[in-house]
């Protein structure tokens, strides 16, 4: 079979994947340094970030396509990445360099084993920027489990007890998630005989109705297995685990790159039963699915939310809730609703990065915070912060295990945030409204907007009215966070010195986070008064 | 151009006092507070004589348009908010309250500012909706940070009881928007008058039922209103003035503006609601300020009965209704930050405004804040001659002869009832009078009474409230006429 390729289509994964080798190359050469590695990496994924911004400006008519079959339509090329693909592939290559860039801080943050942990960030970036734009059904299998299993080997890595649960909860929800997905690829490759997610075959197979039940069963059992990577109900459980068990640069690449990724995956496979509208009952059952797992997440993630009080737990259920988010405009089934999914998934990746960026300003975190109930500090404005606090604190400095960095991350931590470390603070009350979805983070209520619109379009207003409740209990929940940051540090322990004492070299902002808060910040702002800045990108 | 500075002044010095505010001196902040409320004013004004639009493309992939315009409706509410933008900042100089810097607090009140005109400036609905949001986090910190520094859990949760409730209105309107949009497939407010009457009646009632929900929270209509006295009594004077003068106005013009002029066969239908629910609101409001201990709260409460007669005027549907309704507006927006100016100088030196508490006369130990209160309740309770009558008798009046197919005899009987309301107005404007104006004894000693006499930037801020009470009241014609032609031009659109 000839194929006609395209390689500056295919350059967003070609050049991760080429980082991999070179990094693996470099370390055989020079096993001592990383830093050169981490450098290298970080190249390649803002080369390939370039690389992508030519799809993200293009128009969806002309999709950049690569590997096509000679001589025929657009349906028949293997690679097709329109606007939006290229807008999810940036997003992720960008994700991955932000994660980078984070675990460059030198501090006790930073990733253990330099090179290694490169080669699996980059493998992942490969897989995500490939399965967002791969049209046929092994290739796109095999780029997700790409996407997937390196970062079970992030968590890891960590080599702690917590890692190591939140490494096999990920681990098993991922398998339970492949082995749906491969029972949906063949339940497709059954009901339409292509294994390419395209068009080809599909109509056949929604007009016969012996074949019809296979298609709606592969397309339900498909974006099941998918909501397992986006975080959403029924297979959120290992979010918490494993983002508390990882290291802060780890979660956050859970927290975006993968949500990118499985956000592309899902759009993939919708993007052919768009056609199948003209078929009510193919498309209100897989409507009807989208809607309900949305609804669910949001409004678990949410109520979760107003009781969490650890810093990395409380983001882990803001990205269930906000999976929801994502899920709730797909379920229009059209294109409008695939470019809100877009819109809304980058703007919570942005927000999140910083949010991510802000608990790894925080330095190395104390040691247990959230199974000791911090809770009152937090529920009662002036009370006094709990008095186990400061001797755990010491006694972990003494100790300078690096054990549990992020376990104990509690949101009192960040009390008086914005007064004490402007940027910190600042930037981080600006990506929680974001995620909340108030103005001044307009880009965030924009996002919302964008994603409800779609759905009330098409008739579906119910599922909007119900998701007005989440936007409330998530109001409620991310105003539990910035409260604590507005609210006037404590007395007796001011929080410019926490988490280390004034003396430790921790007090300083790692570089690494400094530098992610900062873009992000940037982006934020720049976008919340030109939004067209984002939905330019996604066509 | 006007229209930019008017609502980018005020934004952008708020945003700078908000994120540099511990690097700023009080003073510098005050005078840059005053300042950029003027400049926001003198825009107004100049704004008023030059009627500039501006319409400049947001998110063209999505149609949103940045289109910001003045018409005879919004005119009176856009002087209001600019002019109580400069009393709030002049206030600032006299009382900062604890609980954050000075920056903070009046980078606040400016965003609040520049979101109440950014709404009332929007010729688009989705944008409408997003300067709407605007004001919630900055009145949310002024609440539950500036407000009252002695209830820390009782702050938290007004300030959280207004976001959220203020949050579910606004998410529900915004659902009857995207719907109404997508219906109408446009989101100009001017465009919409006439595309969305043509909508078949079911889609009009729907859009209808969403819209008015979702704003009668921010009016608030009875019984959606449980968050207004929380939120009152507990935020400090600037911020309960901004509250009752300029965010509960964004509701009642939201109602004008939205359901009313898009979708006038839904809203017909749905009217006699508002209506009962303004009455009763009305009588409630009334009932309660008749027990109420806390003077704040009371206030609170009468902002609920005064707003009861905007919705019924509203209701009613006809040029007189919705000229009643919005020469309401601007009565409760210059008595109720009146009452909130003198209760609030109160509260600060007594520590709280218990009316069980027999206090020093205040006609004898501040005449001129003395003076003050018994105007504003006089106004409050309806006198002829002060602002609120207008309001009132007009409301009144037009629920006796309701436009179009509304049903008389329930009209009638609002009416009825709206009358029983305001004589409830009077009685408990009386008692409070009795009780802090004419007060209990004064002891002979001066040392013992504790000086609440209203003096430099308050007295300035008192006295304009004062006049503008006054003016609005002897010559309701300087709002009625401005007024006028558009409340004809949208219900002329709406046949």
């Amino acid at each position: 079979m000839n194929l006609t390729l395209d390689w500056l289509a295919l350059a967003p994964t070609l050049l991760p994947a080429a980082g991999v080798l070179v990094v693996l190359l470099l370390d055989a050469l020079l096993p001592a340094a990383s830093q050169p590695a981490r450098v290298v990496g970080l190249l390649l994924l803002l080369a390939g970030a370039t690389a992508a911004v030519p799809g993200a400006l293009g128009t969806s008519e002309r999709p950049a396509l690569s590997l096509c079959m000679p001589g025929a339509a657009d349906h028949a090329c293997l690679w097709s990445a329109g606007p939006a693909a290229s807008a999810l592939q940036l997003g992720i290559l960008g994700a991955c360099a932000a994660v980078l860039v984070l675990g460059l801080g030198g501090d006790g943050e930073s990733l253990r084993d330099g090179s290694v942990e490169v080669v699996l960030v980059l493998a992942a970036a490969t897989g995500g920027t490939g399965v967002v734009a791969a049209r046929d059904l092994p290739a796109w299998l095999v780029l997700l489990e790409l996407a997937t299993v390196p970062t079970v080997a992030l968590v890891a890595l960590r080599g702690n007890a917590r890692a190591a649960g939140g490494a096999l909860s990920l681990l098993t929800t991922s398998l339970v998630s492949f082995a749906f997905l491969v029972l949906g690829a063949a339940l497709w490759l059954l009901a339409t005989g292509s294994p390419v997610l395209g068009p080809v075959g599909l109509r056949d197979a929604a007009a016969d109705p012996v074949r019809r039940p296979l298609l709606l069963l592969s397309v339900v059992v498909l974006v099941t297995g998918l909501a397992f990577k986006l975080s959403a109900w029924p297979f959120h459980a290992w979010t918490p685990a494993a983002f508390t068990g990882a290291s802060t640069p780890i979660a956050a690449l859970l927290a975006t790159a993968s949500k990118l990724t499985a956000t592309g995956a899902v759009i993939v496979v919708l993007t052919p039963v768009i056609a199948l509208t003209g078929t009510p009952q193919v498309a209100h059952s897989i409507a009807a699915v989208l809607g309900g797992i949305a609804l669910v997440s949001m409004l678990l993630g949410s109520v979760v939310m107003l009781r969490v009080t650890d810093s990395v737990r409380f983001l882990a259920f803001s990205t269930i809730a906000q999976s929801g988010w994502v899920l709730l405009p797909l379920a229009a089934m059209n294109a409008a609703g695939h470019r809100a999914a877009v819109g809304y998934v980058l703007t919570y990746a942005i927000a999140t990065l910083v949010a991510f960026a802000a608990v790894a300003a925080l330095g190395p975190g104390e040691q247990a915070g959230e199974q000791a109930g911090w809770g009152i500090a937090e529920q009662d404005q002036a009370g006094p912060e709990p008095s186990g606090q400061a001797p755990l604190e010491e006694g972990h400095m003494a100790l300078g295990q690096g054990g549990s960095e992020s376990a104990g991350r509690p949101l009192a931590a960040f009390r008086g945030m914005l007064r004490a470390r402007p940027l910190v603070g600042g930037t981080l009350g600006l990506a929680l409204l974001v995620l909340a979805g108030l103005p001044p983070g307009i880009i965030g209520l924009l996002a919302k907007v964008q994603a409800l619109r779609p759905v009330i379009d098409v008739g579906l207003w119910p599922l909007a009215v119900v998701a007005v409740i989440a936007v409330v209990i998530g109001i409620a929940g991310y105003l539990r966070w910035v409260a604590i940051l507005v609210r006037p540090a404590p007395e007796s322990s001011p929080v410019g010195a926490r988490p280390g004492a004034p003396t430790s070299p921790r007090r300083d902002t790692p570089r690494g986070a400094v530098a992610v808060l900062g873009i992000g910040g940037v982006l934020l702002v720049a976008t919340s008064l030109l939004p067209q800045l984002l939905w330019g990108l996604i066509g | 151009m006007a229209l930019m500075v008017l609502v980018l002044v005020p934004a952008v010095l708020g945003g700078l006092l908000v994120t540099a505010g511990r690097f700023i001196q009080p003073q510098d902040a005050q005078r840059a507070g005053v300042a950029a409320a003027l400049v926001a004013l003198a825009a107004v004004v100049w704004a008023a004589f030059t009627d500039p639009v501006v319409d400049w493309a947001w998110l063209p992939d999505l149609g949103l348009r940045l289109h910001l315009g003045l018409d005879g409706i919004s005119l009176p509410l856009v002087l209001l908010t600019a002019l109580i933008g400069v009393l709030v900042t002049v206030h600032a100089c006299s009382e900062l309250p604890p609980g954050g810097s000075p920056a903070t607090f009046i980078g606040c009140l400016l965003l609040v500012e520049a979101g109440a005109l950014a709404t009332f400036c929007a010729r688009d609905a989705v944008l409408f909706f997003v300067a709407f949001e605007l004001v919630l986090v900055p009145m949310w910190v002024l609440i539950s940070r500036f407000g009252d520094p002695h209830d820390a859990r009782r702050r938290t949760e007004a300030g959280h009881r207004f976001i959220l409730y203020t949050a579910l209105g606004s998410t529900l309107m915004l659902i009857g928007i995207l719907l109404l949009v997508g219906a109408a497939h446009t989101s100009q407010l001017d465009e919409l008058v006439s595309a969305g009457a043509a909508l078949p009646a079911r889609t009009q009632l729907t859009i209808a039922v969403l819209l008015t929900v979702g704003l009668a929270v921010k009016v608030p209509v009875f019984p959606l209103h449980t968050w207004l006295p929380a939120a009152h009594t507990t935020a400090p004077t600037a911020g309960s003035v901004l509250l009752a003068a300029i965010l509960l106005k964004m509701g009642s013009y939201g109602l004008v503006r939205l359901p009313l002029a898009s979708v006038p066969d839904g809203f017909a239908v749905i009217a006699p609601a508002l209506g009962i629910a303004g009455a009763v609101g009305i009588i409630w409001g009334g009932l309660i300020c008749l027990v109420e201990r806390d003077l704040k709260r009371l206030i609170a409460y009468s902002s609920v009965a005064h707003m009861g007669f905007v919705a019924l005027g509203v209701a009613t549907g006809s040029q007189l209704g919705l000229q009643a309704a919005l020469i309401g507006n601007i009565a409760h927006g210059l008595v109720s930050a009146l009452l909130f100016v003198v209760v609030g100088g109160l509260k600060q030196r007594w520590g709280d405004v218990d009316l069980a508490v027999l206090r020093p006369a205040l006609r004898d130990t501040a005449p001129h804040r003395g003076f003050a209160l018994l105007l504003g309740l006089a106004a409050a309770l309806g006198v002829p001659g002060l602002a609120v009558f207008w309001g009132e008798f007009l409301a009144i009046v037009a629920s006796w002869t309701p436009g179009g197919e509304q049903p008389v005899a329930l009209f009638r009987t609002l009416a009825v009832l709206a009358a029983l309301g305001a004589v409830l107005g009077v009685a408990y404007c009386l008692r409070v009078a009795g009780r802090v104006w004419v007060g209990g004894p004064v002891p002979d000693e001066p040392s013992a009474v504790v000086d609440v006499e209203a003096r430099g930037a308050e007295r300035l801020v008192v006295t304009a409230l004062s006049v503008g009470v006054l003016v609005v009241g002897i010559v309701p014609a300087v709002v009625l006429d401005v007024t006028g032609p558009a409340v004809a031009a949208l219900l002329g659109g709406a046949q």
